[in-house]
């Protein structure tokens, strides 16, 4: 495999997320997140990679790595469908809204489409909850879903 | 109940997430008081004067804090802001992210130049970005505004903020494993060691708070603390803002009074009651923290000071942190259980056993019982196991080191003992024996809509 480099615009990044903290080692989390959005996955190469960056002992990082959840490498996909599974997001009809992207989309929980363009995942609270139910599609909420909306979400996912 | 708001005025208002209207509604009025004219210790007088306290749950006086930090003679000193209020049924700080970011910052500005700090650090969530990127435009508009930078207003005095990303680690809200995420280690809680207050973040002393309790200091510097005590109690001055959600009409946030009414006002009041055709059946008060509210127990006041926790009040409750999750008659207690536990069992930083076995294990228990495979007992064992972790209303009493197993075997305890019955029918009848909604319910209404 490539020795894996930032690009220059990575790598700009990353001295200026240094430079926050009076020691390397606070920078190792917004390192690995940029670094997991750089390479796509959060590997043992990239733990190796960030290690030698943040000149920190790989054992560090692997322990760090390990423990955020926004850097686990869970099932892959294009785009990323979060369903909301807090309580008031259930009282407000939750499962009906993952009932109807299973069924839509023929897949399960933690699961992806075969074409790996979708996956279905169950999150925590986004702190949306008097619009419940909502989801997260990379980063946008959709709150006070209906089935028409989840209709027109699923066709601009080309579904 | 009428609403008083003090950290969500303006809010409504058209772009006022952006510098130029957030001055032109008086904006950074407080923080040119406490950059201009006053010195640290003005500031801490004032904010003292006007009673503020911690809005994140222990309801501590936030003067004290800076006190201890300046009294500690070390020179270099941190701020450190959670502004991702990662606990289920909070919804008020991503609101004041999203749309008052400069509020935000400027009561930054008040609480560094209090504490003497040069370096501040708001820890948010990533995933949530319209709030990171609001915060980002606003950090850039303070630079370029000279608000935050070298020697603002001509004071000498220096201050920048940076945002931390907590990594989607619920816990990392706690504060002293918010302070170890930031140091780049895993944001677990730390053992006290017997030092002496305040919290240190790399060995010099860091004043932690809650992104809602520092959005009250513009208006107390600019307005002074008597504007601030028009609302509130003697004790607890001031507002809180309630984020209602679940069963009721016109879910929301709420700002009220401390003290001025009741949890009836709020959720029957306010909120408009639950769904037509229903019945109440409980109330959270708390978030997924404090055990819950049966419809004969809603005409507990709305301040800290009624209540067991924090104020050793009579109603014995825990009033935390405003988080208010409100159930009909077709919820199953058990459902509601699962759902809490699966959150603590999941975000458990796995430190300490009785947390993250016994987490595990009450939720391994909750869905045997919802399965209809629940065994004579399983009832007792759910309320001893989480006994053991801390019996409930009981601070300091948990056998884990930070507030996150203690949150659960409150919540749980109440749950069960408010509702022994329907959790024993899940034994007896095999099964739920509740007429469950799982349908989309969209309420009437939202009160401040995202």
């Amino acid at each position: 495999m490539a020795r894996l480099r930032f690009s220059p615009a990575a790598r700009e990044r990353c001295e200026a997320i240094v430079a926050r903290y009076p020691e390397r080692r606070a920078a190792l989390l917004p390192v690995l997140l940029l670094a997991r959005r750089e390479f796509g996955e959060c590997s043992p190469e990239v733990v190796g990679f960030v290690a030698e960056l943040l000149e920190l002992p790989p054992a560090h990082v692997t322990e760090v790595a390990s423990f955020y959840p926004q850097l686990r490498d869970g099932v892959r996909a294009r785009h990323t469908l979060r369903v909301c599974a807090g309580l008031s997001c259930r009282l407000g009809g939750a499962n009906e809204v993952a009932q109807v992207l299973s069924e839509r989309l023929g897949i399960g929980e933690g699961q992806a489409s075969d074409d790996g363009e979708i996956a279905l995942q169950r999150c925590e609270c986004l702190g949306a909850c008097a619009t419940a139910p909502v989801l997260d599609l990379e980063g946008d909420i959709h709150t006070s879903l209906t089935r028409r909306l989840l209709e027109q979400l699923l066709e601009r996912l080309g579904r | 109940m009428e609403e008083h708001r003090l950290l969500l005025r303006d809010i409504e208002i058209p772009d006022i997430e952006g510098l130029e209207v957030y001055t032109r509604r008086g904006g950074y009025g407080g923080a040119t008081r406490a950059v201009r004219e006053m010195d640290a210790g003005q500031v801490i007088d004032a904010v003292a004067a006007a009673g503020l306290r911690d809005r994140g749950g222990d309801w501590s006086p936030v003067a004290t804090r800076w006190r201890q930090a300046a009294d500690s003679g070390d020179a270099v000193r941190y701020l450190c802001v959670n502004a991702a209020e990662t606990e289920p049924g909070l919804f008020r700080d991503r609101k004041l992210a999203e749309r008052l970011p400069h509020r935000l910052l400027e009561g930054i500005i008040i609480a560094a130049r209090a504490l003497g700090a040069s370096v501040a650090y708001i820890c948010q969530r990533e995933d949530l970005r319209r709030a990171w990127e609001s915060l980002e435009r606003a950090l850039s508009e303070a630079y370029d505004a000279g608000w935050l930078g070298r020697d603002i207003g001509g004071s000498g005095w220096d201050l920048d903020v940076f945002l931390h990303p907590n990594g989607g680690a619920f816990i990392a809200s706690e504060e002293t494993a918010l302070l170890a995420a930031l140091e780049g280690r895993r944001a677990e809680p730390r053992a006290p060691d017997g030092s002496p207050p305040p919290h240190r973040l790399w060995g010099h002393p860091a004043a932690v708070h809650d992104a809602g309790t520092l959005g009250y200091l513009p208006s107390i510097l600019s307005d002074g603390g008597e504007a601030f005590r028009q609302a509130g109690t003697e004790e607890y001055p001031g507002t809180c803002v309630f984020c209602v959600s679940g069963h009721v009409r016109r879910p929301g946030l709420y700002e009220l009074s401390l003290g001025g009414g009741t949890m009836r006002d709020l959720v029957e009041g306010c909120a408009g009651g639950v769904r037509q055709g229903h019945r109440l059946k409980a109330v959270l008060p708390g978030g997924y923290v404090a055990p819950p509210l049966g419809p004969d127990q809603l005409d507990a006041p709305l301040t800290p000071a009624a209540w067991a926790v924090p104020a050793g009040g009579d109603f014995p409750g825990a009033f935390v942190n405003g988080g208010v999750i409100v159930m009909d008659d077709t919820t199953c207690m058990v459902d509601a259980a699962i759902h809490l536990m699966r959150y603590f069992a999941s975000q458990s930083c796995g430190k300490c056993p009785p947390c993250a076995e016994g987490g595990a294990w009450l939720l391994e228990i909750l869905q045997r019982l919802e399965a209809g495979e629940g065994s004579p007992g399983d009832v007792d064992l759910i309320l001893r196991l989480a006994r053991q972790v801390s019996p409930p209303l009981q601070r300091g009493a948990s056998t884990a080191l930070c507030g996150f197993g203690a949150a659960f075997a409150w919540a749980l305890q109440g749950l069960v003992s408010a509702f022994r019955d329907e959790f024993d029918a899940h034994i007896e009848s095999g099964g739920c024996p509740v007429e469950k909604d799982d349908a989309i319910t969209v309420p009437e209404s939202v009160n401040i809509r995202f």
